[in-house]
């Protein structure tokens, strides 16, 4: 009872839901639905204990109804998960089951006496609200949270737990190769005139084929340099993209062009000019040559 | 059977303001048409073509989006506060699906909007959920649902009611034009009002500004540490 | 009787800035029904590439008090924010009263009006200044928005949509209904190709002139081969003239000399590329006869030179200079200002990257030599022409005159060291700006001056004359887009008056 459980169903943002999880002020109760590695991983984020449940035999979905009794008998005060389409799916059944409310976009949860307050960002960052639970809470936390420091690893205990069989996986299917068109593309590096010289473009297609992203230029890049086709250009007057990753190189970030790629989720931007309008549209950015960076930036994507 | 597709549910968080009185301020009244919307619908209509295909919607004003869709009727439900959280939101879509009685399917778009109620509204409802969804096929007794996974995709069989999260991949492609929209229109439309059960919300306790955020530009002077940085910022946000 | 799809109160063609403005209007200071109909598949217009709007007496003025300066040196001595009756003036002036009081009055004192109401819906001003820095005579009424007009137009839809203003895209209006000569409705296509009757109490134009109508341009400018020689500068924009077409035929009084918003630029390319950057630079210009043809210093006063380049009846001119003219460029920078793309001053760090790049893929519009005879034939002029033309020049270099055109010596450079360059120009034509005659209400008239049909016919935007002579008014920046917003909200207004009776 009181302590804080976690669900994670994937490898990237078990560190930032830890880092939430870890600093409520309670032990905190890691559930794992993946593979012995990730199990490992999150064992060492500063988790009191954690439980791996199998998901290759079956869906991590069908342990939902399992999942969310376990929930109601253990009373967790608060259950931290990032915005994953497993964890979610696993968190809502929790949330019912558990008689919990739920919020988003959390940065902080704190718990007192079994009782959890949770702050939220409101007004697209512009704010924080608190929240006071007067029972379990359900927290999605936001993103670009801090990691959480890693230590020494707790052991993994194997969890079992009835599947509903109304799920089954029927098969899984690696990335498509060719779906790097721009209009679906998950991730995309967008290149601006600031890139330089021609030769500088095959930097910017080895960071994408390092990524596993498409590229998009901006019209000067079509139109003047003729070095790209129409069909490559995103902005106000041609295409409008909606990545999860739209990182964009030599642009300064002129409105015609941020326009087309204002949707994605995530923005990054280098460019050499720390006062570029690009940087205020951006969630990161490097100030730096993008001639020493885009290289230094392809080895760690693929050392990653 | 019928299956049922909401629409226009969420409000946009863009029109969320802190006031200057310190207290959340909305600038809309009323959710507004989501981006996976027309996918939401599509998918109803995709997993099961012989079903009565209602469109279910929290707003007012325009609500023929999902009869010009193929929709045979629309509910739209009334009521429900622009502050409800997403538990309250929940139980009032849940329980106007429960009013229709013979559903097999409800489709809603995934949205970033509110993340949590396409599960809480199946938990709510007893079903299982499949979220960020890209298509179904009907395959006999069972639904096959596409969903993102990872890289790539995953193939789940579902049998039995399910709520589907439907994430579009792109923007609408042929968009209904208007004498589909002007037939939609006059389709009926139920109005009724919403009944949100008791459960669980959070007490707002007073707004405070933001800490000032750790700066998000990386000092490209040393360009290793710098990608370094920026790869373990991209990989937590799970764009990587 | 015509059975009818549909019926509105109200009918916009065109969803920019004017006919959105107008769609506004109706929904939220009426109960009236309203709807737009877009012949594209997207919203927007014109407007979305527009910088900003030009207004006097505005709420942004008053509370700013001064310009904003621009350079960072200094406003000129007397540099103020314009009055009403100095704005009106200026159009008055500069096209020697060929505008139209009742349009230019009606204008201007609702210019201020339509920046509140566009704050009030969340457009943020940067900055009221001028424009073109170093352009004489220039009001200090243009209103930057952050964002450009791309954010205006993002703000103005969503204030549609949330009025609960009908917006139908892929949707053009073919034909006005005419029942007895009153007008009842339009005639439209939706996505699909179906023919759709929408009955309507009152229709109004804007539909965004007509350039992208090479017949309309050649036939309405009293210029006859523009439509030949211009470019459009913005790609997929389809101003047609569907609006002129449409009052043509219940017998509107339309003019023959409509002003363009032009300009030049690298053949193929947008504003803000290098060569374009390099080309406008008022070095030696010379036609495709090899002769020069004008003081080129007009090309500090943008449109004007957009007005001489129309003029170009083949629209083929060269922008000619040397190496040290191009280091010149890039150490002290360009003459002129414009926009976000060139500031007075301000190095031009593109143009020789993009010369070097283009003459290397073998690009016509890209010239360079060791020669000026080898220069020429690479043009495509006179040899002769041509080097009898910057001999001319350069004897005005040494002597500090130019006896043929009264330039100042300090815009002409000797052309003498190797290499040479010339980059190829032509007239762009943004947008066109009138055409059908309308009064002081956007009520659009026929040759007797009085309102077509029953009056419940209106033109606003670019679809309306009067604003202007047969030239864009180059001393007040920000007009297009002022008198979109403003002149939608005056013809709404009326419809609004004229339906409710």
């Amino acid at each position: 009872m009181g302590n804080v459980w976690m669900i994670v169903a994937d490898t990237m943002s078990a560190s930032n839901v830890a880092g939430i999880a870890v600093n409520a002020g309670a032990p905190v109760d890691a559930l794992v639905f993946g593979d012995a590695k990730m199990a490992e991983d999150v064992a060492k984020l500063g988790v009191a204990t954690v439980t791996r449940y199998d998901v290759e035999a079956t869906l991590a979905e069908a342990y939902a109804p399992a999942i969310a009794e376990k929930a109601a008998a253990e009373a967790p005060a608060a259950v931290v998960l990032s915005d994953n389409a497993t964890a979610r799916a696993l968190a809502g059944a929790i949330a019912v089951k558990a008689g919990a409310a739920v919020a988003t976009s959390v940065v902080s949860v704190n718990v007192a006496d079994g009782q959890a307050t949770v702050e939220q960002l409101v007004a697209e960052g512009e704010g924080v609200q608190v929240l006071k639970a007067s029972a379990p809470v359900v927290c999605v936390i936001a993103d670009g949270g801090p990691d959480a420091e890693e230590g020494a690893a707790v052991a993994v205990q194997d969890g079992a737990a009835d599947a509903a069989d109304a799920l089954k996986v029927v098969a899984t299917n690696a990335e498509d190769e060719g779906a790097t068109g721009l209009l679906t593309a998950e991730k995309v590096v967008g290149v601006g005139l600031g890139i330089g010289g021609k030769e500088n473009l095959a930097l910017v297609n080895d960071l994408a084929d390092a990524l596993g992203a498409a590229v998009a230029c901006t019209l000067p890049l079509c139109d003047n340099y003729h070095w790209f086709e129409h069909s490559s250009v995103v902005g106000t007057s041609t295409q409008k993209i909606s990545p999860r990753l739209y990182l964009c190189a030599g642009s300064s970030g002129a409105p015609q062009h941020m326009a087309g790629v204002r949707s994605a989720k995530v923005i990054v931007a280098i460019n050499n000019d720390p006062e570029a309008p690009v940087f205020r549209e951006c969630s990161y950015g490097i100030v730096g040559d993008l001639e020493k960076v885009l290289p230094a930036l392809t080895a760690a994507v693929k050392g990653a | 059977m019928t299956s049922i597709a909401i629409f226009k549910w969420a409000m946009n968080p863009h029109d969320e303001r802190v006031g200057s009185d310190g207290q959340i301020k909305w600038l809309a009244e009323r959710p507004e048409v989501g981006d996976d919307d027309y996918a939401a619908v599509q998918v109803a209509r995709d997993a099961a073509p012989d079903d009565e295909l209602v469109g279910l919607t929290m707003a007012s004003g325009d609500t023929a989006f999902a009869a010009a869709r193929g929709a045979e009727r629309t509910v739209a439900l009334q009521g429900v506060d622009i502050l409800a959280q997403p538990t309250e939101v929940a139980s009032a879509l849940a329980n106007a699906v429960k009013a229709m009685g013979d559903v097999s399917l409800v489709s809603i778009g995934d949205s970033a909007w509110s993340p949590m109620v396409p599960s809480l509204l199946a938990a709510q409802l007893g079903w299982p959920c499949i979220l960020a969804v890209d298509a179904v096929r009907p395959e006999g007794d069972t639904l096959v649902v596409t969903r993102r996974f990872g890289a790539g995709t995953q193939d789940v069989a579902v049998t039995g009611p399910v709520v589907l999260a439907v994430a579009a991949r792109r923007e609408e492609g042929a968009k209904p034009g208007m004498r589909q929209v002007l037939q939609a229109r006059k389709r009926p439309v139920d109005t009724v009002t919403a009944s949100i059960g008791d459960v669980p919300t959070l007490e707002a306790a007073g707004l405070r500004e933001p800490t000032a955020q750790a700066s998000k530009l990386f000092d490209g002077a040393d360009p290793a540490a710098a990608a370094a940085q920026l790869v373990s910022a991209l990989q937590s946000e799970g764009v990587l | 009787m015509t059975q009818f799809d549909i019926e509105y109160d109200v009918v916009v063609i065109g969803s920019g800035g004017s006919g959105k403005s107008a769609a506004y209007t109706v929904a939220s200071e009426s109960n009236l029904s309203v709807a737009i109909f877009e012949k594209l598949p997207e919203f927007g217009g014109t407007s979305k590439f527009a910088e900003g709007q030009g207004a006097a007496e505005s709420i942004e003025q008053k509370e700013r008090k001064v310009p904003f300066d621009l350079t960072g040196e200094g406003l000129p001595e007397g540099a103020h924010f314009p009055t009403r009756e100095e704005m009106i003036q200026a159009y008055l002036d500069t096209s020697h009263y060929r505008a139209s009081s009742e349009v230019v009055n009606a204008f201007v004192d609702n210019s201020g009006e339509t920046i509140e109401i566009l704050r009030n819906l969340g457009v943020e001003y940067e900055y009221v200044s001028c424009y073109a820095v170093g352009q004489e005579n220039e009001l200090y009424c243009f209103h930057q928005p952050k964002g450009g007009g791309d954010a205006v137009q993002a703000v103005l839809q969503k204030a549609c949509e949330k009025a609960d203003v009908d917006m139908f895209a892929s949707t053009p209006a073919k034909e006005l209904i005419v029942e007895d000569g009153k007008i009842v409705g339009v005639k439209v296509n939706d996505a699909d190709g179906n023919e759709l009757m929408v009955g309507a109490k009152a229709v109004i134009l804007a539909t965004g002139g007509f350039a992208q109508s090479p017949e309309k341009l050649n036939k309405y400018t009293n210029m006859p081969w523009i439509g030949d020689t211009f470019q459009p500068p913005i790609p997929g924009l389809q101003c047609t003239g569907d609006g002129l077409d449409l009052a043509l035929s219940v017998g509107a009084d339309v003019s023959s000399t409509v002003p363009l918003q032009s300009g030049a630029s690298t053949p193929g390319k947008m504003f803000g590329a290098g060569t374009t950057n390099a080309g406008l630079q008022p070095a030696l210009w010379v036609n495709s006869k090899g002769k020069r043809y004008v003081n080129e210093e007009v090309a500090l006063a943008l449109m004007n030179m957009g007005t001489v380049y129309c003029q170009l009846r083949d629209g083929i001119s060269w922008t000619v200079f040397d190496e040290d003219y191009l280091v010149f460029l890039e150490t002290e920078g360009s003459a002129l200002a414009m926009g976000e793309f060139l500031q007075v001053n301000k190095p031009i760090r593109n143009a020789r990257p993009e010369i070097e790049e283009n003459f290397a893929q073998g690009d016509p519009t890209v010239a360079k030599a060791d020669t000026i005879a080898e220069l020429a034939a690479q043009m495509g002029v006179n040899a002769d022409a041509l080097q009898k033309t910057v001999d001319e020049y350069n004897a005005a270099a040494d002597s500090g005159v130019d006896p043929r055109f009264h330039k100042p010596a300090k815009y002409i450079h000797a052309i003498r060291k190797a290499p040479f360059y010339a980059l190829k120009m032509c007239p762009v034509v943004v947008c066109t700006c009138g055409g059908i005659n309308v009064n002081r209400d956007m009520q659009v008239v026929g040759y007797d001056e009085e309102p077509v049909c029953t009056g419940n016919l209106f033109a606003v935007g670019n679809d309306a004359s009067g604003l202007y002579g047969d030239a864009y008014t180059i001393d007040v920046p920000g007009s297009t887009n002022g008198f979109a917003h403003t002149s939608g909200r005056i013809a709404a207004r009326k419809a609004i008056e004229i339906i409710k009776g």
